[in-house]
């Protein structure tokens, strides 16, 4: 165990749905550290995409994003997305958390939201948060309220196209471009790395479209043509796109060489600054491009077009200057900065055979130099091409354009083997050229030293050599002799040094070229550097621009004295994104690039291929995979106004170092897919629950509208099955997710609300409505809302082709089978294990149960099998978001219970400057109009309104923002209060609901009074709600602000009330509940007096010996007990009564009255754990008959060892007992467990006993399916009944029989029993109202506690201070008991932690002059904020108490109180400024 | 008045006097949702209806309101 | 009513030698024939000016306020241990302990500062109605004689039943006996005629939404705001009235029209479940401007929608002050 000083006062929170939220601010609220980390790119979890939440029907979003809000902006809490946990070293109290956190590509700290990223990004995937059903870009936020609110960029690695080109350009990018149609963007995007993309988009050997991993579809992008397209385009426009020059650098560079390296280097010195001269022997720029490439592959005025962008950037090109003849290199050594060698390999190499110099025999390079420079050769009628490159081709072609009739290759391996691109060898062959293949030439055959034939000898592969391919190997004694005229021998190029000077230095290796360095491209002496083919040997064009580029990019750090490596060095195949699904792809035929015909192309030089057509070009780049998601093309760069996207941030390592770790991952949603039978994922029109919750949004897909996905129509009849995923083991899952049967019934609610035609039906095992209220929710989806339930699973689902229907089969209760067509199926997925539960498992060191979610203790449901790591939420199991919001503040409890002596040591307060003293400067009002981006302004006229403000009286300053909520503007507002001298700051944008905070905070950091601060609302209520008004919009805009302004004059500078705490808690109960919270308290250093009225502690717990899930209950009290009467921090008063509770949050006094006399207590807060009771029934002669006994009898029967028990063989229960009936509407919630595990040991005790369970629906939910599972298997019997024919129990001798109605059999069966046993259910305590009236808090109707929100504040009071636990919420087991006073408890010590609380500055205030002290305010007040102070003849008000309502105002007829904030000057001043003038 | 509603393009002009924690929220709410509606009301935020003064209605009808709505 | 005065007399000189109270508000006769005056009797002697019969107009729930919050604003100024309590008696009818109620729950004073001395009744006389009655004539001298009035005139002697001249609040008059007391001078007068009470109001009530506008501003317009009715309204005792209210300015203080109305409208308001019907509004009206009309609305509307009659007893407060979250019905929004 850790010392207390040596721990650490933080908590990491892994995972950020609504637990993890709540977990982080109960403890940030405590003076924890909190670093909330995420895998995702924004918090908020499933709820997020919820619509409505049951059974309240509140809007999901509406009651999150407050939270989303005040978590991301707590200064103690730290988000950080994009997280994964790698492994947690340490002991509790001090861990070290290793993690990896992936780039966002957009930096938070920059980024306002604006979503102009969004607007150009090219690349659309399913929006996985919208269940698939839109779009979104590679740029995105899941919703417009995420947290944190800036965009993501998400990458899956490196697209497989860009990583295998040579010159590594976004080609995913600029096929997404022109799939968009912005050509010119993508010719820019080609451009930034490569120069030539006229070249390339003809003759490239495209490695990308190799590595295209469309090709597992159907076939490749053709993506050189696409860039061909684009190249075209940019050729043939009036503006062609020259990239933008930097200043000049006074610098000369001398590039030797005009072929595409030199120039390439050239090009990008040249927008660097730097003056190029590039030197060429030959005649024509261009070099292999010019000289080696014939005609009708590039032609030469498009290749001249090409390379005059480069001479327009200022780069000169020497024409005819031969280095080392027409200008020495030591000349150039001394002349320029820096020289790049580039010469290439412009001489043929031999093929070493004897007759080789015969007439005839024209070497491949030299005949293609001649002819592309023009001269006429002419080779005669048979001609024999030796070689199976590129070179080859383009010897065998020309030879065929320049009148040979029989021109055929000799290549030594097979055509697979050959080097030249497919495309090549394809037209050649269309040309009629004859490829003869495994023949290699051994001795020219000639006549008068002239060529009359080649003797050839057969070839066969052998073994793979060094490049892969199989070794010919030559077949001994099968010489033969081809008859031809000319023989052109294309088998390799070698360089042509003779201009470099030994005493240059420069070093030339074994194969001729120059030596450089593989990165940097530099050689052996400083400032000469080289690339291409003079460097590699011949290679393609692509590899020749990426060299150039690279050395330009040394050239350009030498020059500068940079480090010429760092940072360059990149594995391109290490992330590649080629792991996609490619299942769910369609094939698409590639489109046919359009080439001349054979015919006419055969007889000259014109180009063959004829280019895209825009149609087709956007079709060809439509069939593009997107496989990196983001396509890098970088439009979101430019767009990007605020400078926020970072394409270059990588993945980064951190530690952190924290006392405790929560864990809240959530769960996964159930892939429907696994369940065939429904047609999920095949049938359009099956949806997943989740899919139809987006459906019903506001915000989701279809912005609410209930609409089938096959034609958008309203579906009428609409099919909810339960259970798809859960309680069924042929898909592993047998647990029950507890949430299904809720959320169809809200479902089907909300969605007959939306469309009033609906029909909702829904299918299901058992209505498990086991929460608060939830029955009555389902009573009123039956009752009010018509909504059908039908028993029975159905078993397949056939879609009708015509209409999309589905054709739903289904079993009857009796049997019989039923077939009806729906419009629509909503699958009810169950909760699984979030996707990354064992991988984070083992980072965090836990154990996961058997069902693949976290284990946890049983006497403590937030606690995992490694101290100091808590779980909370679905991760734990599934469960609803009350119990998950439960749990998250109980974990936070526990390990604030850990690092309590820590506390307030990690964490950093806000400090403002102080308040500027405003006297004598009168009213100065500054005006910020927000745009909003478009949101705004793209409806209302910003700056007229803008304009219009600067005419208000008291305006000083005015200004339009595009954000006003970003960080520059926040720096901006500041900086602008304090110049201007402000004292009034008016914003008009969106709602002060969700922005004044923010503001007032910009206000207050330039020593503003915050409550000097007005907003208007111009975007919720204004410009949002009247798009198609912009005028009306904007004139309304107008008088917003003008109202704003108005009421801003009389705003006043605020100090919030302050009230101290006292630090003591005071528990109502002595149950599990009260003791929990006891405990957990005193973990946490606070003392607490727990009040228990009956004469011992244990309550309801005193009653139960094990728990279905096999806890002893009664060792566990036992151990409770032992610490509590031992913890000096606990006094525990029983037999006690309390007699009356006085005061408010941080100082209440309550009196009691126990057997030793009366006692006061002064505390802080108070817990209230009442408890509740078993339910005391009449029915089935209970009472009357002793073979009719309680669950809670039969257990103390058999925890006892009760002799009696041995003779009771038959035994039939009754659930619902008292429980779902006229008089409790609700359910008992552990009833039905509580009968299985009484069942099961009775079974296992004696296998022979009969034991049936009448039932109304069996609500065994979570991991308790299992005993249900299990008691099935047991042999015990299961009968539903309904609440309208409840089985009868009727006395025969000294046994009793059941009558009930079997709906299977469909008859009355009469079962004989020696014991009846009742599941008899739960009420509240009789004297929960009492104590509500005491504390001034509300039961509801069945008599609970009513909690402040039944989803996000269930352990809450809506009076402040005041809390609950336990079964005086709603029936509970024990261990979810534990949970809620652990809840309890750490909302407790959101108050118990304070020194002083701080009261809201908006409070009432009394004007004394005026008060007449007539008390109607204070009847009024509903806080007892208000009283009259007789002795002074006027009222008071506790700011501290004072919520601010402004009840009291209403009443006062003299305007003796009034509401800061909202004062009569103020809201009068909006009304008499409601119309202009 | 009378013969301004006579006038097809007259517009009444409205104010609503709403509480911060419903009506205003379900104001933003139909922003969100993009609900359109008439562009002749003007909103006013109370903290709570309770806070509503009897004058601010008689103030804002002598100011030129047609018409008030309190909700909350 | 011979006898009721004396022992009205007898009773305050009894009061005053006991020290019980330290003065009586009542009243004396007045100076114009067929009056009588609010007087102030703070010794014994003074007693035998006390004067009740038909002609005791004004009620004097609102002296009573006035003197013992002058009283408690004069000892703020004196050391807390030497501040002395002042108690008033005071001479009260029905209406004017209907009044008293009001202060008392609205906790302007203690119930042992006031000493009611109640007197039945049986109406007061509407001036202003008598001169009609008279046609318009100057009374010289006038006396009353069991149910007759006897006038000299300008216009010669002239006899008019009481019942015809009384104020019209008193006529339908509910509760006309006091409800509270400390001591009862005489008995309780006979019940006046309650059952008519909102017939006007009624009539009122059936006319188009146009007609009552039309009446409404019509009878504003008459209003010159000279704060009379407040003046003498026992339930306008705020330290200060709204339209004397700066920061903010509620009313325009020029003669637009609509700022009487708005005036008006307010104190109207302001009297919802707190108006006793006591006429002193109406007495003292120069301009006749017919307020018991909507005065009356509003408290046969504060009695249907909540039960309640304005000071009818000291438990059931006034609609704004009995508010009950959980028990309010909702159904009090309705249409006009």
């Amino acid at each position: 165990m850790l010392k207390d000083n040596e721990k650490v006062g933080a908590v990491m929170v892994v995972g950020s749905g609504i637990a993890g939220i709540q977990a982080s601010l109960d403890l940030a609220n405590s003076g924890m550290k909190v670093y909330l980390v995420e895998n995702g790119i924004s918090i908020g979890g499933v709820m997020a995409q919820l619509d409505k939440t049951f059974p309240t029907n509140d809007c999901s979003a509406c009651i999150l994003s407050p939270k989303l809000v005040e978590v991301g902006r707590h200064p103690n809490v730290e988000i950080k997305t994009r997280r994964t946990v790698n492994s947690v070293e340490g002991e509790p109290g001090k861990f070290k958390v290793k993690m990896t956190s992936a780039p966002r590509f957009v930096n938070l700290d920059k980024c306002t939201g604006c979503g102009d990223c969004a607007k150009v990004c090219p690349v659309s995937v399913p929006a996985g948060f919208n269940g698939n059903l839109s779009e979104r870009k590679a740029v995105y936020r899941h919703f417009p309220q995420a947290i944190p609110s800036g965009f993501a960029i998400d990458k899956v690695g490196t697209s497989p196209c860009k990583a295998h080109c040579p010159t590594h350009i976004s080609v995913q990018g600029y096929v997404a471009l022109i799939a968009e149609g912005k050509f010119k963007e993508a010719l820019k995007l080609i451009k930034q790395d490569n120069p030539f993309p006229i070249v390339c988009g003809r003759v490239c050997n495209h490695p990308c479209e190799t590595a295209c991993m469309r090709a597992k579809v159907d076939d490749p992008i053709d993506i050189m043509h696409l860039k061909q397209f684009v190249a075209d385009l940019d050729l043939n426009s009036d503006t062609r796109y020259i990239p933008e020059k930097k200043e000049s650098k006074g610098k000369k560079v001398a590039v030797v060489g005009a072929g595409p390296s030199g120039l390439t280097c050239a090009y990008y010195l040249a927008i660097e600054g730097y003056d190029v001269d590039v030197f060429e022997a030959l005649p024509v720029a261009g070099g292999w491009l010019a000289v080696g490439i014939p005609e009708y592959r590039l032609p030469k005025n498009v290749l001249k077009a090409e390379i005059k962008i480069i001479e327009d950037l200022g780069v000169k090109i020497h024409l005819n200057k031969r280095v080392g003849k027409d200008i020495s290199f030591d000349k150039l050594k001394s002349d320029y900065s820096a020289i790049f060698i580039g010469c290439g390999t412009m001489k043929s190499s031999k093929l070493n055979i004897p007759g080789e110099d015969m007439k005839g025999v024209v070497h491949g390079v030299d005949y293609l130099l001649k002819v592309n420079l023009g001269e006429k050769v002419s080779l005669g009628d048979k001609v024999a091409v030796i070689g199976g490159g590129n070179v080859a081709m383009d010897a065998v072609r020309t030879a065929v354009r320049t009148g040979s009739k029989e021109v055929f290759i000799l290549y030594r391996r097979t055509r697979a083997e050959m080097p030249a691109s497919p495309e090549e060898i394809e037209e050649a062959i269309e040309e009629g050229i004859e490829m003869k293949f495994l023949v290699a030439p051994k001795k020219v055959v000639g006549k008068d030293g002239k060529v009359t034939g080649i003797e050839c000898t057969r070839m066969e592969l052998g073994e793979p050599d060094a490049s892969g391919r199989r070794r010919p190997v030559e077949i001994k004694g099968s010489e033969f002799i081809v008859e031809c005229d000319a023989i052109v021998p294309a088998i390799g190029q070698e360089a042509d040094l003779s201009f470099i000077t030994k005493e240059s230095g420069v070093s030339i290796n074994k194969w001729n070229n120059v030596d450089f360095d593989k990165i940097t491209y530099a050689t052996n002496v400083p400032g000469i550097f080289t690339g291409g083919d003079v460097s590699t040997g011949p290679q393609t064009v692509v590899k020749a621009v990426f060299s150039g580029k690279e050395a330009a990019k040394s050239i350009d750090r030498y020059l500068r004295g940079e480090d010429m490596k760092t940072g360059r060095e990149k594995d391109w195949t290490k992330d590649l994104a080629d792991k996609a699904d490619l299942s769910n792809f369609s094939k698409v035929p590639r489109e046919k690039y359009p080439l001349m015909k054979p015919e006419d192309r055969k007889t000259n030089f014109k180009e063959v291929g004829l280019g895209f057509s825009e149609a087709q070009a956007k079709a060809e780049a439509l069939r593009c995979l997107s496989c990196g998601v983001c396509s890098e093309c970088y439009q979101c760069v430019d767009a990007c106004i605020a400078k926020a996207i970072d394409h270059d941030m990588t993945v980064t390592e951190e530690t952190i170092e924290v006392g405790a770790i929560i864990a809240s991952a959530g769960f996964e949603i159930f892939d429907a897919r696994l369940r065939g039978e429904y047609g999920y994922g095949i049938y359009k029109n099956v949806v997943s629950a989740l899919q139809f919750e987006r459906i019903l949004s506001a915000s989701g897909p279809f912005f609410g509208h209930v609409q089938r996905i096959s034609d958008g129509k309203e579906p009428k009849k609409v099919a909810f099955i339960q259970c798809v995923g859960s309680r069924d083991t042929s898909c592993g899952n047998s647990w029950c997710s507890s949430v299904c049967c809720m959320y169809a019934t809200k479902e089907a609610i909300i969605g007959k609300e939306h469309a009033k035609g609906l029909e909702p039906t829904i299918f299901y095992m058992d209505i498990r409505a086991h929460g608060k209220d939830f029955d009555r929710f389902v009573n009123r989806a039956k009752n009010e809302y018509g909504i059908r339930y039908i028993r029975s699973m159905p078993s397949v689902i056939k879609e009708l082709q015509q209409t999309n229907n589905l054709l739903i089969t289904y079993v009857n209760q009796d049997g019989t089978l039923t077939e009806e067509e729906f419009d629509m199926v909503v699958l009810s997925v169950g909760l699984m294990p979030p996707k990354e539960a064992k991988q984070l498992a083992a980072s965090l060191g836990v154990e996961l149960e058997e069902h693949g979610f976290c284990k946890t203790s049983l006497e403590n449901p937030v606690q995992t099998s490694r101290p100091g790591v808590f779980v909370c939420g679905a991760f734990g199991g599934p469960k609803d978001i009350p119990e998950t919001v439960m749990e998250a503040s109980a974990a936070a409890a526990c390990a604030e219970g850990l690092l309590a002596a820590k506390r307030g040591t990690m964490i950093t307060p806000v400090e403002n400057p102080e308040e500027k003293d405003m006297r004598g400067q009168g009213v100065r009002t500054g005006v910020f109009v927000c745009h909003c981006g478009i949101n705004i302004g793209g409806v209302v006229d910003v700056p007229a309104v803008r304009d219009y403000a600067a005419t208000l009286p008291t305006v000083v300053y005015t200004a339009d923002n595009l954000f006003t909520c970003s960080q520059d503007t926040a720096v901006k507002m500041k900086e602008v209060i304090e110049e201007q001298n402000l004292t009034r700051v008016v914003v008009a944008s969106c709602s002060p609901r969700t922005h004044e905070g923010l503001f007032q905070e910009n206000c207050e950091k330039a020593g503003l009074n915050r409550y000097l601060f007005e907003m208007a609302n111009i975007r919720d209520q204004n410009s949002w709600v009247h798009m198609h008004e912009p005028k009306e919009a904007t004139e309304k805009a107008k008088d917003l602000l003008r109202m704003a302004v108005a009421k801003a004059q009389y705003l006043k500078p605020l100090k919030p009330g302050q009230l101290s705490v006292n630090h003591q808690a005071l528990i109502i109960g002595g149950g599990l509940a009260g003791m929990t919270a006891a405990m957990s308290l005193a973990d946490q250093g606070f003392a607490s007096f727990i009040v228990e009225k009956e004469d011992r502690l244990g309550g309801n717990y005193n009653h139960l010996y094990k728990t279905l899930e096999g806890l002893d209950a009664q060792t566990h009290l036992k151990g409770l007990l032992d610490k509590i009467y031992k913890n000096p921090l606990i006094t525990v008063t029983t037999g006690a009564k309390i007699e009356k509770i006085e005061g408010f949050i941080g100082n209440y006094k309550t009196t009691v009255k126990a057997k030793d006399g009366e006692k006061v207590f002064e505390h802080g807060v108070v817990i209230v754990a009442t408890g509740a009771y078993e339910n005391k029934t009449k029915e089935y002669l209970y009472g009357q008959n002793p073979c009719v006994k309680t669950q809670r009898e039969l257990e103390t029967m058999i925890y006892g060892k009760d002799a009696k028990l041995a003779a009771v063989k038959n035994i039939v229960m009754i659930n619902c007992v008292g429980s779902r009936d006229k008089e409790r509407p609700y359910c008992s919630r552990y009833c039905c467990s509580e009968a299985i595990k009484n069942a099961l040991e009775l079974k296992a005790a004696d296998p022979s006993r009969d034991i049936t369970i009448i039932y109304r629906d069996i609500r065994t939910f979570a991991f308790k399916e299992d005993y249900y599972k299990k008691a099935r298997e047991a042999n015990i019997k299961f009968i539903s009944y309904e609440e309208d024919r409840k089985p009868e129990v009727v006395a025969a001798g000294d046994k009793v029989e059941v009558n009930v109605f079997d709906p299977i059999l469909n008859e009355s069966i009469t079962l004989p029993a020696d014991a009846v046993v009742l599941s008899v259910g739960v009420v509240p305590n009789p004297e929960n109202a009492a104590i509500g009236q005491m504390l001034k808090v509300p039961t509801n109707q069945d008599g609970f506690f009513m909690e402040a929100h039944v989803k996000l504040r269930p352990v809450d009071f809506a009076t402040d201070g005041v809390f609950m636990c336990g079964m005086s919420h709603s029936p509970k087991f024990s261990d979810e008991t534990v949970t809620s006073s652990n809840a309890a408890v750490s909302r407790a010590c959101t108050i118990l932690t304070l020194d002083y609380i701080e009261a809201e500055g908006k409070t009432a205030f009394v004007n004394k002059e005026r008060c007449s002290a007539c008390g109607l305010c204070e009847i009024n007040c509903p806080y007892s904020a208000i009283s009259v102070n007789v002795a002074e003849g006027c009222a008071e008000v506790n700011a501290v108490l004072c919520k601010g309502c402004g009840v009291c105002t209403a009443s006062c007829r003299m305007n003796a109180v009034d509401l800061n904030g909202f004062n009569n000057e103020e809201v009068l001043a909006q009304i008499f400024n409601l119309n202009e003038g | 008045m009378a013969e301004n509603v006579a006038t097809k393009d007259w517009q009444p002009k409205f104010v609503a006097i709403v509480c911060n924690w419903c009506t205003y929220a379900g104001a933003d709410l139909a922003g969100i949702s993009r609900i359109q509606y008439p562009t002749n009301v003007r909103i006013i935020r109370v903290p709570c209806t309770g806070r509503i003064n009897p004058f601010y209605l008689v103030k804002a009808l002598q100011t030129g309101a047609d018409g008030v709505l309190v909700s909350g | 009513m011979e006898n009721i005065d004396t022992k009205l007399r007898e009773e305050a000189k009894r009061l005053l030698l006991e020290k019980r109270v330290d003065v009586i508000v009542g009243y004396e006769q007045g100076t114009l024939p067929l009056t009588a005056t609010p007087c102030f009797i703070t010794t014994p002697e003074e007693a035998d000016k006390l004067v009740w019969n038909n002609l005791c107009t004004q009620n004097l729930a609102k002296y009573v306020h006035d003197l013992i919050i002058a009283h408690k604003n004069s000892q703020k100024r004196v050391k807390p241990e030497d501040r002395k309590k002042k108690v008033i008696g005071v001479v009260a009818r029905g209406c004017t302990t209907r009044s008293l109620i009001i202060h008392l729950q609205e906790r302007q004073y203690d119930r042992d500062s006031v000493y009611i001395i109640g007197v039945p009744c049986d109406g007061y006389i509407d001036g202003k109605g008598l001169k009609v009655a008279v046609g318009g004539a100057d009374i010289s001298e006038g006396s009353l004689d069991g149910g007759q009035i006897k006038m000299k005139t300008s216009d010669g002697d002239k006899t008019v039943a009481l019942k015809d001249v009384l104020a019209d609040n008193c006529k339908t008059c509910r509760f006309n006996n006091p409800i509270i007391s400390d001591v009862m001078i005489g008995q309780n007068a006979p019940a006046m005629n309650p059952d008519a009470e909102y017939n006007d109001v009624k009539e009122f009530e059936g006319k188009s939404i146009e007609e009552r506008w039309a009446y409404f501003t019509k009878e504003m317009e008459k209003c010159i705001r000279c704060y009379a009715c407040r003046q003498a309204c026992p339930s306008c005792y705020c330290p200060t009235c709204f339209v004397e209210q700066s920061q903010p300015q509620w009313v325009g203080i020029g003669e637009d029209p609509s700022d009487t109305q708005v005036f008006q409208l307010m104190r109207l308001f302001h009297m919802v479940g707190r108006c006793v019907d006591c006429g002193s509004c109406i007495s003292v009206c120069p301009m006749g401007v017919d307020l018991r009309k909507f005065l009356k609305k509003l408290d046969k509307d504060c009695f249907e929608f909540f039960g309640n009659r304005a000071g009818s007893n000291m438990e059931d407060m006034p609609p704004l002050g009995k508010y009950d979250e959980h028990h309010d019905k909702g159904d009090f929004v309705f249409n006009p």
